[in-house]
């Protein structure tokens, strides 16, 4: 709950989880007319926010990943 | 206007600028030439999204009352139906066909994993079910049903196929003209506005084919009055017709939509959804996150 609290101050909405899961999980949708930028950009904002929490995360390498994958 | 939030929820989801533009059009009265032909351009590009020669209804509410209306119109209290449950939204069928005294009978997976079919196939030989739910993309999971599989299957034993879109369409294939095999096809496909469509939430949307068409007609009387599409049948043919106030600034941004989908394309904006969903999954678990459901059954539309 903390880390969508931190996110949503960075101007990044995700869902919390339903039943046996609240608390445990987040749910991110990716769909409909949002952008690859805007998905792009929400990623390195996740990981920003992890990383408040967790050391050695390496947003660079996941920011890489996902501009490989996501090009036609 | 520009979103000030990134509005990344499993729906309502980010809204482009031209379908607030069409959305913050100026409102007519429903019954105006103009709302008449966007009503009719938007049923028809719908039936093209579908592939459906078969009845379209576009009526003001949520994807609930798109499930609702699903059963409500095909099968008779004391029938029966099986519920296929990935999830909150599966589930969801269950207390909503109970309040039409229909009997339900349920298989549920694991939240994460799909049903198993040879666990579907034995209930399927234990009752005769007058129809069979299948949610495509569970939004409390984030699983993808498997339709080749699972359609074909609840076909073979003579039962109604309905879908739940909600989670789905405009972002995987639903096509009511396909053939699983053996002829098995579609029966009804229901969704809403507010996910991979596109549009914010109000509109509810639903596809019958000619076999959930014919379960209607036998039905007669059913309970239920807003709900029933036989109150509806004939504004669709002629929205100039009045039963119940359409959602007229709803409709705009709905043909909007889908004039972007179809520009776009329906096989390019599949492809679009399914490759996204994969960069983002494959990014996410090298922040050390781990998806819920397996990349095998994992959605396009959420994670």
């Amino acid at each position: 709950m903390t880390f969508r609290k931190s996110l949503a101050a960075k101007g990044v909405v995700v869902a919390g989880s339903l039943a046996s899961l609240a608390g445990k999980a987040f749910r991110l949708g990716h769909m409909g007319n949002v952008e690859v930028a805007e998905l792009r950009r929400a990623i390195a904002l996740i990981g920003e926010t992890l990383g408040e929490q967790v050391v050695g995360l390496n947003v660079t390498a996941a920011l890489a990943v996902f501009d490989a994958q996501s090009r036609q | 206007m520009p979103n000030k939030e990134l509005l990344l929820i499993p729906g309502p989801t980010p809204v482009t600028d031209e379908i607030y533009d069409a959305l913050s059009s100026e409102t007519y009265a429903h019954t105006d030439p103009r709302v008449v032909a966007c009503t009719l351009d938007s049923l028809a590009m719908t039936r093209q999204m579908f592939n459906t020669d078969g009845e379209v209804f576009l009526i003001a509410g949520s994807g609930t009352l798109a499930m609702e209306m699903a059963i409500v119109n095909t099968v008779a209290p004391g029938e029966r139906i099986l519920v296929l449950s990935q999830g909150f939204f599966g589930d969801r069928f269950i207390k909503l066909a109970e309040s039409f005294g229909i009997l339900v009978d349920v298989v549920a997976s694991e939240w994460g994993k799909r049903v198993c079919p040879a666990t579907v196939r034995l209930k399927l030989e234990s009752a005769k079910y007058k129809a069979v739910t299948i949610t495509h993309v569970d939004t409390s999971t984030g699983v993808l049903a498997d339709l080749d599989t699972l359609v074909p299957l609840c076909k073979t034993f003579g039962a109604l196929v309905i879908l739940d879109g909600v989670c789905a369409t405009a972002a995987a294939p639903e096509d009511m003209g396909h053939d699983y095999g053996q002829g098995a096809r579609l029966d009804v496909v229901l969704t809403g506005s507010q996910k991979a469509i596109g549009v914010p939430p109000g509109l509810a949307i639903i596809a019958f084919g000619p076999e959930a068409l014919a379960a209607r007609a036998a039905l007669g009387k059913v309970g239920a009055y807003y709900a029933d599409i036989y109150n509806w049948l004939p504004i669709m043919k002629d929205p100039g017709k009045y039963f119940a106030t359409p959602a007229v600034n709803m409709l705009y941004a709905y043909r909007k939509a889908l004039q972007i989908i179809h520009a776009e394309g329906l096989g390019a904006r599949y492809a679009r959804h399914s490759r996204v969903a994969k960069a983002v999954r494959e990014a996410l678990r090298l922040l050390g996150l781990v998806p819920l459901a397996d990349e095998k059954v994992a959605a396009p539309t959420l994670s």
